[in-house]
């Protein structure tokens, strides 16, 4: 027989196990280019536990949400790096058509003159196209980005024409991490082209993951699990102190 | 947790790779013409177990998050990063730097094409331009054995002086220069010698000084672009960040272990 209170608190250590493994990701991940931290959320679950009288009480649900801050800009100095001052996004393209949503900016440039990520996944310019930055076999060094996203042939300093595309989506809770620093909107909400002066050549963004904060979340989560498990011991020492006395 | 415990191990695997690059970067520091590798990172794929808006709760809303859980981080690439090196003079006259972009190319043992930045070059017994490893320069450049004095000019036109006719300059060829779409695709062999790839495009090769290209000095050297203070740095940002993994390691097994003590 399983008690509330056993339910209760197995809800919790569940709640806890998977915390930890948030942060694991997140310390995993204090290097990757403009990774968002994982925050993990506790939220009251009314209906997991029915007991004799068909009572529905609270157990615990866990949740994640991405930490949308932005990450420190590095700079490289890397004419192929670029970073995002502001809260947006850039796109890219795979091979099939899909889209994703990205704030990493470390570009490449293709044999065919796309801007590309480390995947290969074309970025996108603010007409929603997939951006080519020179023409197929035309060898120029190579391309600044003005903070307005504008591509101006770096030899020259005669602008291309094109603009590398930054977009804003409604609400940011209904994109999907999918690896690779890159985002789904599972929502399909409307995407707008924003205007922009926060493109920042020659920088990276550093992963939002905070060494310290980190550790202490991890410490906070070790210490609530090893008091719910001794909880979770002692309930269990009760009951069956419970059924020795009832048999005797 | 269990699953915690691989996660934080592909971040100290990361870290790993982080920290061979540095020992590559900071052993090449004094190699000709060598470019520095940077590694980058991006996190791993997701098990989506609850996908964000479509699980409804008594009240029919939608929950505006979902559950999500990472598996860690790996490796997204490393690149090379072609900033030009201090150029060091030498005083050998066979000793050239390229100032800008663009690499020697040089006909590799199996017939294919190589590309270098390291100019330090010397004639072989045939009198022919090599690098120091060997391999011919491409377009081949003949200097006769009596030459007694050889000068290269920024455009790769390379003349001279002979013995046999000190009063006349010859000229004995002209250096080419080659240059790709995408540098960082070029795939390096070892030796100071990199080879085209799909992703680097094909060579454009062309005279120095033309088209973008880069020009030669003569009697210098270009000494490799690794700055050893930044790699330094980086290697005491890579260590923090493996003991950090490391600890959370620990934290993981001990939650096992006061999983596992509920039950005595």
């Amino acid at each position: 027989m399983t008690t509330y209170a056993e339910a209760a608190l197995v809800s919790s250590l569940n709640y806890l196990s998977q915390s930890q493994q948030a942060i694991a990701h997140n310390l995993a991940n204090i290097s990757s280019t403009a990774f968002k931290r994982r925050q993990p959320i506790a939220e009251e679950s009314p209906s997991r536990f029915h007991g004799m009288l068909r009572e529905q009480l609270p157990t615990v649900k866990y949740r994640e949400a991405a930490d949308w801050s932005i990450g420190n800009l590095v700079p490289t100095g890397e004419r192929n790096h670029v970073a995002l001052e502001s809260q947006d996004f850039f796109r890219v393209r795979d091979g099939e058509g899909n889209l994703f949503f990205t704030r990493s900016g470390e570009l490449q440039v293709d044999a065919q003159g796309y801007l590309t990520d480390e995947s290969g996944f074309h970025y996108l310019d603010n007409a929603g196209a997939d951006l080519q930055v020179r023409a197929e076999g035309d060898s120029s060094t190579g391309f600044s980005v003005t903070p307005g996203g504008e591509i101006v042939d770096a030899d020259t300093g005669v602008s291309t024409g094109r603009t590398l595309g930054v977009f804003r989506v409604g609400s940011r809770e209904a994109l999907q991490p999918a690896g690779r620093g890159r985002f789904v909107d599972t929502a399909k909400q409307d995407v707008v082209v924003v205007p922009t002066t926060a493109i920042r050549q020659g920088n990276v963004e550093a992963s939002n993951v905070q060494t310290v904060s980190e550790m202490v979340n991890m410490l906070v989560v070790q210490r609530s699990f090893q008091a719910t498990a001794t909880i979770l011991r002692n309930v269990g020492q009760l009951q069956s102190s419970f059924v020795s006395a009832l048999a005797r | 947790m269990i699953k915690s415990l691989y996660t934080t191990a592909t971040g100290m695997k990361a870290q790993q790779t982080m920290v061979d690059t540095i020992a590559n970067n900071i052993a090449n520091v004094n190699t000709a013409g060598f470019k520095r590798s940077q590694v980058s990172f991006e996190d791993l794929l997701y098990v989506t177990l609850k996908t964000p808006g479509l699980e409804r709760d008594a009240g029919g809303v939608a929950s505006p998050i979902g559950v999500q859980i990472g598996s860690g981080a790996q490796l997204s690439g490393t690149s090379k990063i072609y900033t030009t090196g201090v150029l060091e003079a030498t005083n050998r006259p066979l000793d050239l730097a390229i100032e800008g972009d663009g690499f020697f190319q040089v006909r590799l043992p199996d017939g294919g094409n190589g590309f270098t930045r390291d100019g330090h070059l010397q004639r072989n017994s045939e009198g022919r331009l090599v690098t120091s490893g060997g391999e011919v320069i491409q377009p081949e450049i003949n200097i006769p054995n009596d030459a007694i004095e050889i000068s290269i000019d920024a455009e790769g036109r390379v003349s001279g002086r002979t013995a046999g006719n000190p009063d006349t300059t010859a000229t004995f060829g002209q250096l080419q220069l080659a240059r790709f779409v995408n540098p960082s695709g070029l795939l390096a062999l070892g030796g100071n010698i990199l080879r085209q790839t799909d992703a680097s495009g094909p060579p454009t090769p062309n005279n120095p000084g033309s088209n973008g290209l880069g020009t030669l000095k003569q009697n210098f050297i270009e000494r490799s672009n690794v700055e050893i203070v930044n790699e330094l740095v980086n290697l005491i940002v890579a260590q923090r960040a493996y003991e950090v993994n490391s600890r959370a390691i620990q934290a993981s097994d001990q939650m096992l272990s006061t999983a596992t003590s509920v039950i005595r």
